[in-house]
């Protein structure tokens, strides 16, 4: 047995920040809103940008989302910082795209670039853009623990008929809740794997890749469940399941009432448009 | 690997109706966030990595759908959906449904005992059809969605057409001109075909990982047999707690091959304060759940009412893990989590009588173990209960915010008449007490066990500084997530040198920063500031030869075996494996073949520890490595720490948050304080 010498790795190795999901902290006209108004705008916009991915509807999506944005005063580092990789790729897609023989083609020295071509990835692009980034929005701007009351509040219809709502309110909440701890053990889980040793056996290299990766998808459902466990005690320990109540979950504000009217309008004017 | 045995599974998964319970529940929730955790990951990675990682998201809910009842999934992947919406949009969406879906069919595959061509069928006659159907009317509704899709494809297909032609192979262009045509023409047909594929593909394949997995996850839980939900007498009775009266009780766990209690006999009244006194695995925490409503094997339980468990005026319990037993984001929805909406609480009341004034607002992840029991005691006074039982609720908890709960449980005697069953391993703890029960075995005893002969220590000479330096620090600071609105300062300056050999404890509070440290020194973390290195190499390109115990040790015990654990984590041979497992004091050969799942939180520790025994560590860090440990796994332990240190000349470096380590361990200490070092000289405990 003898001392393994690691691969010299880069010491610029960091620990990928969520940096999503994370109320930035503030107090401006979109952090004031209440969480249902914001969701129910965010669905809409969702809804519109992918019925009609236009450049107008696209640009005047966009532009409300930057609204947003700069008014819930988001600073620039609260955006993920993503792989290299991904940057590489995307401008890979993008290139590729360009390639096509779709008219009209200029040519940019040697190469012949269909513009048209450009501009459908650059749509798509910016239509996964603005799927991402208005969701988002609503994470840096709301606490947590507004958004299943809010839901609650908003799902009361789907109660007349007689779906399980609360119990997929609870779920939520919950799923809300434990989410940070399970990002947390799966960290701490890939720590652990990083501090193993090369296994001494002979298997082949892809057939130990298998039995890691069985190895890591056991372990973290085992302690998950755990976890489950520990849960259901705690419920169990204020009464069972419950629910999320709304009681004190009360919107009415001229800011929801403007916000609400506004994008609906908006939205319903793109669809119009695009119909015509 | 392809072994298609039906997989025994939870507790009758499909005899259930009605609403989910919180076993059920809880497990949705936990596995629909794993399969959510394995999603983000794969839509931030590259494709054959995001593919890969697709399949294993699949397999948190196959296994969801194995061990429970559809609704439980559904409850799941609607929850993870929602959960996902906010954190990447709706792409993740997509991805959380899709495995919520096909882990419906492998789960449901796995159960049955269906191979891969059963498994096939049945995600191809269920599955494929209405997805493909789904699909087909979304492309029909969002034409335009359509349009822009198919015309980049379209557009890629041309430009390799091209580069086809360039190569002088015009006929395959043709073809692939036609292909492509043809498939961007008749869309309604090549969405489905391209779903059929997916839908192939992700059977097989999460079969092929859930079925040994769940075989996995049934063993581990054939032990303690998970019983999520007590089984609550709902008899309609009068909910009265006290006085309660246990006699001749036994209590044996489904498919134990021993009683956990037996014939205990035992009267709590009103308005007082009861220690429960006994080792780990006396039974102390069983009882303390017949003493809320579990009803016992064999036995009598006299109540005048029922337990009430989580009722107004009924019982209310506080159990180990502060972190655990926090349900709410925001410490303010804790307090009231499942309270009827018509209860009104006065939040600011309750967390003034257990020493929170001004904390309801924050979010409970910032409170450290002490604050968060004492949060659980408001939740628990939020219902009035009659009976309140601490089930090793300071096992978890620095000294410091030992006292404080201590001091607060009595009072909840003295000031508000109720009774106190407090369960602990501290026998200490007993002083608070109207009145002590002593529990080994599992039978009430007299007189507490004898502690366990102190571990005959040989004498180790306290280092004298200006050794061998082995880990060297320099001018080391760190910041989690800089340049993020969530920046964090964890470390600040930190000069260190740990010499070879030196045993040396870290102590600080909660956010101190030790925790930072740790993980810089074995090399998990690379700091943001100055240099960190072990031998003169930066220590981030050494990882694995310091060597490192979690707190939460189940979570690096990977393998199905203790001996096999040993020998993957170090890469080691059998024969050192063995040694390493005797030097921490196992017998290997009963030791060995021990399934992992069996062990107990202390065991795991030291199976870890011979793990870095084995691996011929430079030096081995363990966090909070006596946290929840009783006096006899406590003494065992630092027995085989003393003779890693006699025999293998082993640096140890202790981060804990107590002071109370043996002073054998301690040659030195450091102390931390918002990210500084504010102590560093010779052990004061």
């Amino acid at each position: 047995m003898n001392v393994r010498t690691a691969p010299t790795r880069d010491r610029a190795r960091r620990e990928p920040e969520l940096t999503f999901l994370r109320l930035v902290p503030g107090d401006s006209f979109v952090h004031r809103l209440w969480a249902g108004t914001k969701l129910i705008a965010v669905a809409e916009l969702v809804v519109t940008a992918t019925f009609a991915p236009t450049w107008l509807t696209l640009g005047v999506i966009a532009a409300i989302v930057a609204l947003a944005l700069v008014a819930g005063r988001v600073p620039l580092g609260a955006f993920p910082r993503l792989p290299a990789a991904f940057y590489g790729l995307l401008g890979f897609g993008l290139l590729l795209s360009a390639w096509a023989t779709t008219p009209p083609v200029v040519h940019v020295g040697p190469l012949p670039i269909s513009l048209s071509a450009l501009a459908v990835a650059i749509r798509l692009l910016a239509l996964g853009i603005v799927l991402v980034l208005s969701a988002a929005v609503v994470g840096w701007t709301t606490p947590l623990g507004a958004v299943a009351p809010a839901l609650s509040r908003l799902a009361r219809p789907f109660r007349a008929l007689r779906l399980p709502v609360d119990e997929w309110i609870v779920a939520l909440a919950l799923a809300l809740r434990c989410l940070p701890l399970l990002i947390d053990e799966m960290r701490t889980l890939n720590a652990a794997r990083r501090l193993r040793h090369k296994p001494a056996g002979d298997h082949r290299p892809g057939q130990r890749a298998v039995i890691e990766v069985h190895d890591l998808v056991s372990t973290a459902i085992i302690v998950s469940l755990r976890r489950a466990h520990d849960l259901a005690d705690a419920m169990n320990a204020r009464g069972g399941v419950g629910a999320i109540g709304d009681a004190q979950d009360t919107p009415r504000t001229w800011r929801d009432a403007a916000t609400f009217l506004g994008v609906t309008t908006i939205a319903a004017a793109l669809i119009v448009v695009n119909l015509l | 690997m392809v072994d298609t045995r039906p997989v025994r599974v939870g507790p009758g998964p499909t005899t259930r109706r009605g609403p989910l319970r919180a076993g059920e529940l809880a497990e949705a929730v936990v596995l629909a966030d794993l399969t959510l955790v394995a999603a983000i990951a794969g839509q931030l990675l590259p494709p054959p990595v995001s593919s890969a990682l697709f399949v294993i998201a699949v397999v948190p809910m196959g296994v969801l759908g194995a061990r429970n009842r559809f609704r439980a999934l559904l409850a799941g992947t609607i929850a993870a959906s929602a959960t996902g919406f906010l954190v990447l949009g709706v792409p993740i969406v997509t991805a959380v449904v899709s495995c919520g879906a096909l882990g419906a069919v492998v789960g449901t595959a796995a159960r049955r005992g269906y191979g891969a061509p059963r498994a096939v069928a049945l995600a191809v006659t269920f599955l494929w059809p209405v997805a493909a159907l789904i699909a087909d009317l979304f492309f029909w509704t969002f034409a335009e969605n359509r349009r822009l899709l198919l015309q980049q494809i379209h557009n890629l297909w041309s430009g390799a057409g091209r580069i086809l032609r360039n190569l002088h192979l015009p006929w395959l262009a043709d073809v692939v001109d036609h292909v492509t045509t043809w498939c961007i023409t008749y869309w309604w047909i090549t969405v489905p075909l391209l779903l059929l594929v997916v839908v192939v593909l992700g059977t097989v394949l999460a079969s092929r990982l859930t079925g040994p997995t769940l075989r996995r996850v049934s063993a581990a839980f054939a032990a303690d047999a998970l019983a999520l939900d007590p089984d609550q007498p709902d008899d309609g009775a009068a909910i009265a707690p006290l006085p309660v009266s246990l006699s001749s009780v036994v209590y044996r766990y489904p498919g134990a091959e021993a009683d956990a209690l037996r014939d205990v006999t035992l009267d709590i009244e009103r308005n007082e304060l009861v220690a429960v006194v006994g080792r780990n695995g006396s039974g102390k925490s069983t009882l303390a759940r017949v003493l809320a409503g579990r009803p016992p094997t064999a036995g009598v339980v006299r109540r005048s009412g029922s337990a009430g468990l989580g009722a107004p005026n009924g019982t209310a319990i506080v159990f180990q893990r502060p972190e655990l037993q926090v349900l709410g984001v925001r410490v303010r929805d804790d307090v009231g989590w499942g309270l009827p909406p018509s209860v009104s609480v006065d939040v600011d009341a309750l967390l003034d009588r257990v020493g929170l004034r001004a904390f309801a607002d924050r979010e409970t992840s910032t409170l450290s173990g002490g604050e968060l029991q004492r949060l659980a005691v408001a939740a628990a006074l939020a219902r009035h209960p009659q009976l309140l039982i601490s089930d090793e609720s300071t096992a978890m908890v620095d000294a410091i915010g030992r006292a404080q709960l201590l001091e607060l449980l009595r009072s909840l005697v003295t000031d508000d008449h109720m009774s106190v069953v407090h369960v602990t391993h501290h026998r200490s703890e007993s002083a608070v007490a109207d009145r002590v029960v002593s529990l080994d075995g599992g039978r009430v005893v007299d007189a507490p066990p004898a502690p366990p002969p102190a571990v005959a220590v040989g004498a180790v000479a306290p280092r004298s500084r200006g050794g061998d330096p082995l880990l060297v620090l320099r001018d080391v600071g760190h910041v989690y997530a800089r340049g993020t609105p969530w920046a964090r300062r964890a470390l600040t300056g930190v000069d260190l040198r740990i010499d070879r050999g030196e045993a040396v404890l870290v102590v600080g509070h909660n956010g101190s920063g030790k925790s930072t440290l740790a993980w810089i020194l074995s090399g998990l973390l690379a700091p943001s500031e100055g240099e960190a290195r072990l031998e003169g190499m930066p220590l981030t390109s050494a990882t694995g030869q310091v060597g490192m115990t979690f707190q939460h040790a189940r979570l690096q015990l990977l393998r199905p075996t203790v001996g096999n654990e040993v020998m993957a984590a170090a890469g080691a041979t059998s024969f050192d494996a063995w040694r390493a497992l005797s030097d921490v004091g196992f017998d290997p050969r009963t030791m060995s073949p021990r399934r992992i799942d069996e062990l107990s939180g202390g065991q795991a520790r030291r199976v870890a520890l011979a793990a870095a025994l084995a691996a011929r560590s430079r030096a081995i860090v363990l966090d909070e490595p006596f946290a929840g440990l009783d006096e006899e796994a406590r003494s065992t332990l630092t027995a085989a720490l003393v003779r890693m240190r006699v025999e293998h000349g082993l640096t140890l470096i202790c981060v804990s948050h107590d002071h109370d380590l043996p002073a054998v361990l301690v040659d030195r200490e450091i102390e931390l304080a918002d990210g500084r070092v504010t102590y560093d000289g010779p052990g004061r405990s």
